[in-house]
């Protein structure tokens, strides 16, 4: 009996109810969608924000010497 | 229409390409449950909840990580997993869990119980298969499909779908085997 299990496993399939595919989408519709996941950052924007990020900790560095030197200075 | 542009409409909230889904993949998804051996109420809640995530995530559907066949099949495997893995499920897989209904299909009386009994005996055999070998059974009846998608499906190699393929067959040949005789 084992010989016809493909013919076995083929019958097991079930059948959806005949309003299952009316009831899910009633469903749908007071579902909210989920946003789209954000797109990864392109290599320019990586630039960009490098850029961004060394400039100012160039400014803060030249703060902080300035602020030294005030600071000895007096 | 194709069913690429209706899981694109879907993304864009079009309840009706929606709809057109649900009716393309219930049927592929409801046989797929009923091969792991789910009973018709745990296959229904399970396919309900495969097709809302499908409507909830839509727009985050990548088409270059595989197909919507491939991803559809994906969450209602992740989501049989889990139901198979409950505890509650466990007992009741000890105690004889309850045999699905079998479609009739309008047989003779004799052939109808003979089909229902050997559902039942199949259905009790794929209870003492582990959830992932009952899973990749039933994905290897999925329409549409190949082995590289069910590898996909699965995670991993399509050569490591074969071999366990062959092993899963091979153990419910035996379980068979050893309840007939």
């Amino acid at each position: 009996m084992a010989d016809d299990i493909d013919s076995q496993l083929r019958a097991l399939s079930l059948a959806p109810p005949e309003d299952f595919a009316a009831r899910v989408t009633a469903l749908a519709r007071m579902t909210p969608q989920l946003k789209a996941s954000p797109e990864p950052m392109r290599p320019w924007q990586w630039v960009s924000l490098g850029a961004g990020a060394g400039l100012g900790a160039r400014l803060l560095g030249e703060f902080a010497f300035f602020a030294f030197v005030a600071g000895a200075a007096q | 229409m194709d069913i690429d542009t209706d899981v694109g409409r879907t993304a864009a909230g079009d309840h009706a390409a929606f709809a057109r889904v649900v009716e393309a993949y219930q049927g592929r998804i409801f046989g797929y449950l009923g091969r792991m051996g789910l009973d018709s109420a745990s296959a229904e809640d399970i396919a309900q909840e495969t097709f809302l995530r499908l409507w909830r995530n839509a727009r985050q559907f990548d088409p270059s990580l595989g197909g919507p066949t491939t991803w559809i099949l994906t969450i209602a495997r992740n989501l049989a997993l889990s139901h198979l893995s409950r505890p509650e499920r466990r007992v009741e897989i000890e105690d004889g869990a309850e045999p699905p209904d079998i479609p009739s299909d309008a047989r003779p009386p004799d052939e109808a119980l003979l089909a229902k009994q050997q559902g039942a005996r199949l259905h009790a055999a794929l209870a003492r298969l582990a959830p992932k070998d009952r899973s990749l059974l039933a994905a290897s009846y999925f329409e549409d499909i190949d082995l590289a998608e069910i590898a996909h499906v699965e995670g991993c190699s399509a050569g490591a779908v074969k071999t366990r393929l062959h092993r899963a067959r091979a153990r419910l040949r035996t379980i068979l085997e050893e309840d007939h005789g």
